[in-house]
């Protein structure tokens, strides 16, 4: 969490992981090219590094559409999604590597302009397996580069959480694209069942997490709860631990309820930062503390410690006996509200 | 995430989950997995006998045999995408063979009947070469 925008908020932690992303990229492409090299010793250094960038920019953003729904299924797996922004940065400079050296070696040589190239020198787009699929890997290129240019916190601040997510879901059409890029491209040239298979892997790997968590989630939204003059009861004093919370769903949204310092407050769940779940993180030095990134909120009335200016909505509580319930109507984001004793 | 974020991504992933498996069986259908060990093995058997004809200019050379072709890739084709394709009634792309890369000696399964060898960039859609036997 930063007042002022900085390229890259160091700290220890992002310093270690930018490290372990620089190293295991270092590996890959060595080991790509040895493998290469003994298997097929006639490969030009150009086509290498086309294939060595290109299956390590899909290897990777396997990896990055991973991380999320696995945070969602287990919280061991919440670290790795601390610094998912620089990973994604990452896969784009080597899917830009592969990109660049394909237009240069395929289309760069001839008289045409290289991008009036790419669109027509095969012109079969009424077919499938002939299907021009460079053209799909430039499209989804250029979404890769527009997300990656919108990954720092400028972005996100000035287009509002809401506007940058919504952005940042064309992930998922670029990563349609490079599925079929790869699948009308190369796979139709070079018809490795093992390729083919690892591809396949990685496709129903991700899709298998992010439908397993979205039918997880599902279940905690539908949950119903029982109402009590207009009070709903969210559960047992006791369920909920120490400088913890309880997530409790009001009117499709969620609620965060914690308990810290002998007090109860409510707040709304998701972080303003990048959506984050507050209820998924912990109460530290008396602020909520959201476990994606770090930013943080006053249980009592939802804000930001100054200078920091983020809100978010907060709800009243009421404890009967040793069950507590909540009210539904939500309160101004940063309306102070007095926390429940307990 | 909000709860409309949440419902738009469960719904994408089941449109993805629909859509990307058809889309790979259409594409992987008609693909031939076995090709590439017989080329190879065919190489070493067809290169010690005679060729029943042979042709060849500056980039290739394609020698007949009685049930294979030998085509020899002299120098670098510059194309990322080659295929060999047998010549057809009409002197055009007929039967695809199989693809070529860089320099060196590729072999394929045909009959003793075909009229040449087409050489055809799949990615530009044009012919690099042709020959007539």
């Amino acid at each position: 969490m930063g007042l002022n925008y900085q390229l890259v908020l160091w700290n220890k932690y992002k310093k270690t992981y930018d490290k372990i992303i620089a190293v295991g990229m270092l590996l890959y492409i060595i080991l790509f090219a040895v493998i290469t090299l003994i298997f097929n010793s006639e490969t030009s250094p150009e086509t290498l590094v086309i294939r060595a960038f290109g299956s390590l920019a899909i290897l990777m953003l396997h990896i990055i559409l991973i991380i999320g729904p696995l945070a969602r299924l287990n919280n061991k797996f919440l670290p790795i999604l601390y610094n998912r922004r620089h990973l994604g940065v990452s896969m784009f400079i080597a899917a830009f590597i592969h990109g660049g050296f394909s237009i240069i070696q395929f289309h760069a040589l001839g008289n045409e302009n290289p991008f009036y190239s790419l669109f027509t020198s095969n012109m079969e787009y009424d077919s499938l397996t002939n299907f021009p699929f460079q053209v799909l890997g430039f499209l989804a290129l250029l979404i890769l580069f527009v997300m990656s240019s919108t990954s720092h916190d400028f972005f996100l601040g000035n287009l509002s959480a809401k506007v940058w997510k919504r952005m940042h879901m064309f992930v998922y059409l670029a990563y349609v694209l490079i599925i079929a890029h790869v699948f009308l491209g190369a796979f139709q040239q070079e018809t490795s069942p093992f390729t083919i298979g690892l591809l396949l892997v990685g496709f129903v790997a991700v899709a298998f997490v992010h439908l397993k968590s979205a039918f997880k989630e599902s279940k905690v939204d539908n949950a119903k709860a029982l109402e009590k003059d207009g009070w709903l009861e969210v559960c047992e004093l006791d369920e909920i631990e120490e400088d913890r919370a309880k997530i409790f769903t009001v009117a499709n949204e969620r609620v965060a309820i914690f308990k810290y310092e002998g007090k109860l407050s409510a707040v709304h769940n998701v972080c303003k930062h990048q959506g984050g779940p507050l209820g998924e993180g912990k109460v530290i030095d008396g602020c909520i503390t959201c476990p994606w990134h770090g930013y943080q909120y006053l249980p009592g009335n939802g804000q930001s410690p100054p200078p920091f200016t983020e809100k978010v909505a907060t709800y009243e509580l009421k404890l009967e006996g040793s069950t507590v319930y909540i009210n539904p109507e939500a309160f101004e984001e940063g309306t102070e509200v007095k926390p429940v004793n307990c | 995430m909000t709860s409309g974020q949440r419902k738009v991504h469960k719904f994408t992933w089941m449109l993805m989950a629909i859509i990307i498996p058809v889309l790979i069986f259409f594409s992987i259908k008609n693909l031939d997995f076995s090709e590439k060990k017989e080329s190879k093995t065919l190489v070493k058997q067809t290169s010690k006998k005679d060729a029943i004809k042979i042709a060849e200019n500056e980039q290739i050379k394609a020698s007949l045999f009685e049930n294979s072709i030998e085509v020899i890739v002299k120098s670098s084709l510059k194309t990322s995408s080659t295929v060999v394709y047998t010549i057809n009634e009409n002197g055009e792309k007929g039967k695809p063979l199989g693809q070529v890369s860089t320099v060196g000696i590729y072999a394929f399964s045909t009959t003793n009947s075909i009229k040449g060898i087409v050489v055809f960039d799949e990615i530009k859609q044009t012919e690099i070469t042709k020959l007539r036997f």
